[in-house]
């Protein structure tokens, strides 16, 4: 049935009743896909899957209805800028707008095929982004509305759209943002945070086909310039070793509870603390083995799309909800997986035996 | 001899105010710091910077930054903090003398003067 489907790549819509096709991709998907997307890209990404292989980075997996928008703000800090790629419209000069148009459409593709959900709302909203903000702007950043990119300084960073896994982390605060809305401080804002990293290194293992032991699980390890002493921004397998370099500093992330950072910096760091949850999400998907979005991904993919959890929750309530997801959705053996993972870096305290 | 009227004679130079900006969040959470002195020349920088240090009174709303440090204003509540919708935003804490203020991206957008300072002082050399 699905290689009919896939015969069909192109093509509108099903035929008469007797001959109707039963596609994988639902028929106003695939309208969508045939409205869209570029016939040659199509078969490309369909010859990958075909082989079983993930497509490769900046190839777009189809997905629900898709609608991207890309501007530039043209080194001014006036958002949203000039609308300068939309849906559906070929690659321009620029390679940060083909960059941020195709990682948008990752991201989106991953959560659809993977979690079943239609972009950030669950409703198919429409994924906006601007590139080239501000001067030498060394941020990328999510406004609640759209996804925003700087330049970089051009020595130490140097752009941010080459990372799909910064493109995944920005566009996960979006996410959040319509459904657990963490609050952004403290150790909610540090499980924000980290959820975010989280998303962000899925995406990108997805796209690249990597099991949970050939992922990089770094966030950000194409956005520094040459000479810098960096292999990411943060390492979720080793909070605190992703880089050490004159100009940087050395990473300052902690990656257990005994080593949590209080300060009033960074929204009572966030992106500090944010490496012991993200730890904990390393040993757990590790442990499950696989890929990481299979079981760990959808573990944690619930709690933040649940409406239980709590705005202001810390790290021992986040920890236990998903310990309750992966019972719920794998049982005993996966949950008590979580548990450990949870417990090694010290957020849960390990069981006392029964009597 | 003639006198050039193109060219005033030097008055007294300005005093000198030591500012400390440092910038902590953006999606790469690092933090950095940069330190400069900066004349008190009635610009809009050093009449921000006078205010930070408690030289003049704020006139800017109390709502916007939130005191950091400074001693004997105790710890300001952090009611703003994490409220609004940009996620990976930058935050700012200006230090001048006994004084120190934190500000997020909106807030320092809010208030020229202390954006003009923070530019100052993280101006490249």
């Amino acid at each position: 049935m699905t290689s009919a489907c896939e015969a069909s790549a192109g093509a509108a819509i099903p035929g008469p009743p007797n001959r109707r096709r039963n596609c994988v991709v639902p028929p106003y998907m695939l309208e969508q896909l045939s409205r869209h997307l570029p016939q040659e890209l199509d078969q490309q990404v369909r010859e990958l899957r075909h082989r079983g292989i993930r497509p490769a980075a900046g190839i777009t997996a189809p997905g629900g209805a898709l609608d991207r928008n890309i501007s530039d703000a043209r080194g001014t800090k006036e958002l949203p800028g000039v609308v300068v790629r939309s849906e559906g419209a070929p690659p321009v000069e620029d390679t940060a707008v083909n960059e941020a148009y195709d990682g948008l459409g990752s991201v989106h593709g991953f959560l659809e095929e993977i979690y079943r959900r239609s972009s950030l709302d669950g409703a198919g909203l429409e994924l906006r982004a601007t590139v080239h903000y501000g001067h030498r702007y060394d941020n990328a950043f999510w406004d609640g509305r759209r996804l925003v990119f700087g330049d970089g300084d051009g020595e130490v960073l140097t752009g941010f759209t080459p990372s799909l896994s910064v493109i995944g982390h920005e566009l996960a605060h979006g996410l959040m943002q319509y459904a657990s809305d963490l609050d952004y401080e403290g150790q909610s804002g540090a499980l924000n945070e980290s959820f975010a990293d989280v998303l962000g290194a899925l995406v990108e293992q997805h796209v690249r086909g990597h099991t949970v032991e050939q992922a990089t699980w770094l966030i950000g390890a194409e956005v520094f310039g040459t000479g810098v002493q960096a292999r990411g921004l943060r390492s979720m397998s080793a909070p605190g070793t992703a880089y050490d370099d004159p100009r940087l500093g050395s990473d300052p992330q902690p990656d257990h509870m005994d080593r949590f950072i209080v300060t009033r910096e960074d929204y009572g760091g966030v992106h500090l603390n944010s490496g012991i949850p993200n730890r904990a999400f390393h040993l757990a998907a590790m442990a499950l083995g696989g890929h990481a979005w299979e079981r760990a991904g959808q573990a944690w993919f619930d709690v933040v799309t649940s409406e239980d959890l709590p705005r202001d929750v810390d790290f021992a309530g986040f920890a236990r909800a998903t310990v309750t997801a992966a019972l719920e959705r794998f049982g005993d053996e996966v949950a008590g997986i979580v548990r450990q993972s949870w417990e090694q870096v010290g957020v849960l305290t390990e069981e006392a035996p029964a009597p | 001899m003639t006198e050039d009227r193109g060219v005033s004679a030097p008055g007294p130079a300005p005093d000198l105010l030591e500012v400390t900006v440092s910038r902590s969040g953006g999606v790469a959470g690092m933090v950095r710091r940069w330190t400069a002195r900066i004349p008190d020349d009635g610009s809009p920088a050093a009449r921000a910077a006078r205010q930070i240090a408690g030289l003049t009174p704020i006139e800017r709303s109390t709502d916007d930054p939130q005191h950091a440090d400074r001693p004997g204003s105790g710890s300001s509540p952090d009611h703003q903090m994490g409220t609004g919708r940009v996620r990976d935003a930058f935050q700012w804490t200006v230090t001048c003398g006994d004084g120190s203020l934190r500000y997020d991206e909106d807030a320092r957008r809010r208030d020229p003067d202390t954006d003009a300072l923070i530019g100052v002082v993280t101006r490249r050399p």
